[in-house]
């Protein structure tokens, strides 16, 4: 790694916004590969989230870096858009939503930004979403991933109907279904039978990781 | 001893919670406390916190343990059971910021701006959470005028009273014209909204509360500890 690559990772992992876009603007008037410098980008946010997993940062920075990677990812997208053939490959599709009967959001909108950002294809279908819907968003949209999202215990309930629902619909073959929310755990996995939960943004974009292989 | 229903007004202006939200959070980063002035910003300018309050002080017979009568309501509140023969009253609270401020979190969020409006979210619980204290220590004035003491604490949903008796402490608390409503599966709207009962009588021993994080379910994953 040269010096500027280092310079560029350490300004995101230190949360230096300003600087960290000015190092990777100079670097693409140089001439520098767009693909190498978003490639620095997901090595200080695999930094930031390993700090993230250990409790040496929190939601906010996490969240900061990966604003950081959105405008940097802004500037490299032109010059990778006119490469022929060069279009930047999604990584895969999630489909999001939080269940039936809950409102809460926030947790599902920070892991759709965090996986947004980490390549993959997300929709994000939105708050109080019925079981059928779910199905209905599935087969248009074909994902390999399923998120459902829920804060309430009432939410268990929900996510174990809408995964009985994807079953019954002959979607379940060939899909993952990850769960989350504030009180999920592995007694809340068992009795959904989803495949994974995940206790926070960073865990849902590794499970996806796992799940997706590009 | 209380007789009747009674209520005194709380202080339903803005501005001394978003004082108390400059101090800034606990192990905040630079660039976390940077989003957190862009959010408190943007909720001053937009005035996005919209605090109302209702409670009532009613009087309450805890008979059998678990079981609360109030008001014409039958309560099973299991967080009353240790004091249940000294239970003479019950003090029913909600309140809310109003829904502007969870609205422009999900603007925040569509226009690719999370740290705004993630820090926006934060500050409206920190906001909520302080009404509901400035709610409580009114509770606690009006109880001591009446020789009361407070005892437990519940919120509906948390260990100590179950989710199904949201409709009735909102219908205790007297949250009519507060703007509070239930969802069909009992979550209280607009988002940023709680309601409790407090158990209250003349010879409890006066519980000691431990704040909010003792009792909450989150707090083992909660960032902000």
């Amino acid at each position: 790694m040269s010096p500027n690559d280092e310079q560029l990772v350490q300004a995101i992992a230190e949360m230096r916004e300003d600087d960290a876009v000015a190092l990777a603007r100079a670097m693409l008037d140089e001439g520098r590969d767009p693909f190498d410098v978003l490639d620095l980008c997901r090595q200080a946010m695999d930094m930031i989230g390993k700090q993230f997993e250990q409790g040496e940062c929190f939601l906010p920075e996490l969240v900061l870096a990966g604003e950081m990677m959105e405008s940097i990812g802004a500037l490299c997208k032109p010059l990778i858009e006119g490469r022929e053939g060069a279009a930047p490959q999604k990584h895969g599709k999630v489909l999001i939503g939080t269940v039936q009967g809950d409102l809460h959001d926030i947790g599902k909108n920070i892991v759709t930004f965090m996986l947004d950002i980490n390549g993959y294809d997300v929709r994000d279908i939105g708050i109080d979403v019925p079981a059928e819907k779910f199905v209905e968003e599935m087969r248009d949209f074909k994902p390999q991933v399923v998120g459902l999202s829920g804060f309430l215990t009432l939410a268990f309930d929900s996510m174990k109907e809408t995964v009985e629902a994807i079953e019954a619909a002959g979607l379940r073959d060939g899909l993952k279904i990850m769960i989350g929310g504030g009180q999920v755990d592995e007694t809340v996995r068992r009795y959904t039978t989803a495949d994974a939960w995940g206790a926070n943004a960073v865990v849902a974009v590794s499970l996806c990781r796992e799940w997706i292989k590009s | 001893m209380v007789t009747a229903a009674s209520e005194t007004p709380t202080s339903n202006r803005a501005e001394p919670l978003c004082t108390a939200l400059r101090r800034g959070m606990p192990r905040e980063s630079a660039a976390a406390a940077l989003a957190r002035r862009q959010a408190l910003a943007v909720s001053e300018s937009e005035t996005l916190i919209r605090p109302v309050a209702a409670h009532r002080v009613l009087p309450a017979r805890a008979a059998d343990g678990e079981t609360l009568e109030a008001d014409g309501f039958t309560l099973q509140v299991p967080a009353f059971a240790p004091d249940a023969g000294k239970i003479n009253a019950v003090a029913a609270a909600a309140c809310t910021i109003g829904p502007d401020l969870e609205r422009r979190v999900r603007e925040l969020f569509t226009a690719h701006r999370p740290s705004v409006a993630l820090a926006l979210d934060r500050l409206g619980t920190q906001a909520l959470f302080r009404l509901s204290d400035q709610t409580l220590a009114a509770i606690r004035r009006e109880a001591k005028g009446q020789g009361l003491v407070l005892g437990a604490q519940a919120n509906p949903g948390d260990a100590g009273i179950g989710f199904e008796q949201q409709a009735a402490v909102l219908a205790l608390a007297g949250a009519e014209a507060s703007g509070i409503a239930l969802t069909r599966l009992g979550m209280l709207s607009p988002e940023k909204s709680v309601s409790f009962l407090v158990a209250l009588g003349p010879d409890l021993k006066g519980h000691v509360y431990s704040g909010r994080c003792a009792r909450c379910p989150a707090r083992e994953r909660c960032p902000l500890r």
